[in-house]
């Protein structure tokens, strides 16, 4: 039952994750989520210094609160120096990790930052921190109403979301809101990657937005089928990724990674020899 | 329908700038109804900026701009078709040739509803139109620079809209699809709407055009019908250059 409590919330954060992913991938944006993912220490240094002490609650809200902004900047940023994205990225990134750095250095002595977990998360301890009133881990609920949240708003989003990463002067051109379409999608990709964060940890989370929508990318002409075969990668890897660790007794998250590179270098070797590219989907 | 004459678009003192450099300077003029518009000028001269500044796709500083001499923007979005420059998208996107043009069905599918056989069969009529209707299930990415254009133009087709207002449709195509794609603008043309296009082929000005926009500099040097304002003089001033053209 254990196995399948770690499987079922990390496969929904990973459909999550590819759902979203797949639009930052097609706009060239999948690397915003290593941006958040490293440029919310601020949040969490002061949610630190503000409680002080371990607090999970208080720490999601200001990583949360600390991720909104660091995206209304990236997006300012981006309407204002066109084109640049990558550097957008990379100074936002760097700045604000240097920030939460300072933070941490100057009221170290209450942090309780452990590397490991940072960058691989605690996925084994997932069936472990189970809810007061229930039977079930405590990331169980979150993970299923961002899960479903996510599914829904990309269902009923797709022909903004899918005009605008293609050609975002047409949307304007026909009165499509592509500010808040934008601020929308950035705002989950945000909330799905600090809530990952902690289950996953900072390399994780990346690589679950990345590689099934890369893989997908690769083995289809057409967005819709994108998104689904993306869906089905993820939860294939986490599965396939999981007990693998589980044989050979590493990290699940990296092992998880593995896998997944793996599929992507095979998309990538077999669609370079025509092999995909002759399936009709 | 409105009667042909009728003032399509006016811009009143546009003002646009990117940053410090001021690209529309106090730009004004009125554009007349059912006409095929040329908008001529030297690369940067503001001619791409001027449409999208019509379409609010970049800030303006000040000015306004009307749509058949009293509607704003927003009161006729829906009879105006865009079609912005084809190098602005990447060609590489997941779509299909017919996935881009059912995009420019939105006013009846609505943007959150559901792609019906009957849309389909619309956006393949325009595509046939394009003649690309072979290539509807193609990956966007498998087609040439030419067709790329024509798929464009399907697309904005689709909207069937009154006003066009195009950004160099002609650029880097073969001649085939050049006369595919203003056979189609002059049919549009004969049937009332009016065309607004950039273009920079000096030679065939006058054989396409019944109106021209000429700009340099981010300032209009003046606009009228073509017989009347393609002079050698005319041309010398907004390309900045001193040898003169010869005028067909």
């Amino acid at each position: 039952m254990q196995d399948i409590w770690i499987l079922v919330v990390v496969s929904l954060f990973a459909l999550s994750s590819s759902a979203l992913g797949s639009f930052l991938v097609v706009r060239q944006m999948v690397m915003l989520t290593d941006t958040l993912s490293h440029s919310i220490l601020p949040g969490i240094a002061i949610a630190y210094i503000v409680q002080g002490e371990k607090n999970n609650l208080f720490i999601l809200i200001f990583a949360l609160l600390c991720g909104l902004l660091i995206v209304s900047i990236i997006n300012w940023l981006n309407s204002r120096i066109r084109n640049r994205n990558d550097a957008v990225l990379g100074s936002v990134y760097t700045f604000f990790f240097a920030v939460g750095i300072i933070l941490v250095t100057l009221f170290g002595e209450q942090a309780d930052l452990d590397t490991d977990c940072v960058l691989f998360g605690e996925m084994l301890y997932i069936p472990f921190d189970t809810l007061d009133w229930a039977e079930m881990p405590r990331n169980f609920p979150l993970a299923l109403v961002v899960g479903i949240g996510v599914l829904f708003f990309v269902w009923k989003s797709f022909r903004p979301l899918s005009i605008i990463s293609f050609d975002e002067t047409f949307a304007q051109s026909i009165g499509v809101n592509v500010t808040f379409w934008n601020y929308a999608l950035t705002s989950l990709v945000t909330i799905v990657t600090i809530l990952s964060f902690e289950i996953v940890g900072s390399v994780m989370v990346v690589a679950m937005f990345a590689f099934p929508p890369a893989i997908a990318f690769l083995l289809t002409k057409r967005l819709q089928i994108m998104l689904i075969i993306s869906l089905i990668v993820s939860i294939f890897s986490v599965v396939i990724g999981y007990y693998f660790s589980v044989w050979q007794g590493g990290s699940s998250a990296a092992s998880i990674v593995i896998v997944q590179g793996i599929f992507f270098m095979l998309s990538v070797i077999f669609n370079k020899v025509g092999f995909i590219n002759k399936i009709k989907i | 329908m409105l009667s042909k004459n009728k003032i399509v678009l006016q811009a009143k003192n546009l003002q646009v700038c990117y940053g410090n450099h001021q690209v529309l300077k106090d730009f004004s003029c009125d554009l007349p109804e059912g006409f095929m518009i040329g908008i001529i000028g030297a690369n940067g001269s503001g001619k791409s900026t001027f449409l999208k500044a019509i379409m609010r796709i970049v800030p303006v500083d000040s000015g306004e701009v009307l749509f058949w001499e009293k509607y704003n923007l927003q009161e006729v979005r829906h009879q105006i078709a865009y079609l912005p420059q084809r190098n602005s998208v990447d060609w590489d996107f997941p779509a299909t040739v017919l996935d881009v043009v059912l995009m420019g069905l939105y006013k009846e599918t609505g943007l959150f509803g559901k792609i019906r056989p009957k849309h389909k069969e619309k956006a393949l009529f325009y595509l046939e139109k394009v003649k690309m209707q072979d290539f509807a299930q193609k990956h966007i990415a498998e087609l040439s620079g030419g067709q790329q254009q024509r798929v464009f133009l399907a697309r904005a087709f689709a909207q069937e809209a009154q006003l066009y207002l195009l950004d160099e449709p002609l650029a880097g195509i073969d001649a085939v699809t050049e006369e595919i794609i203003v056979e189609n603008l002059q049919k549009l043309n004969s049937e009332g709407k009016t065309i607004v296009m950039v273009h920079h082929q000096i030679d065939t000005i006058s054989e396409y055009f019944q109106y021209l926009l000429m700009i340099r500099q981010g300032e209009v040097i003046t606009s009228g019908e073509t017989k009347e304002v393609l002079t050698n003089e005319n041309l010398q001033q907004i390309y900045g250059i001193k040898q003169a053209f010869v005028i067909q």
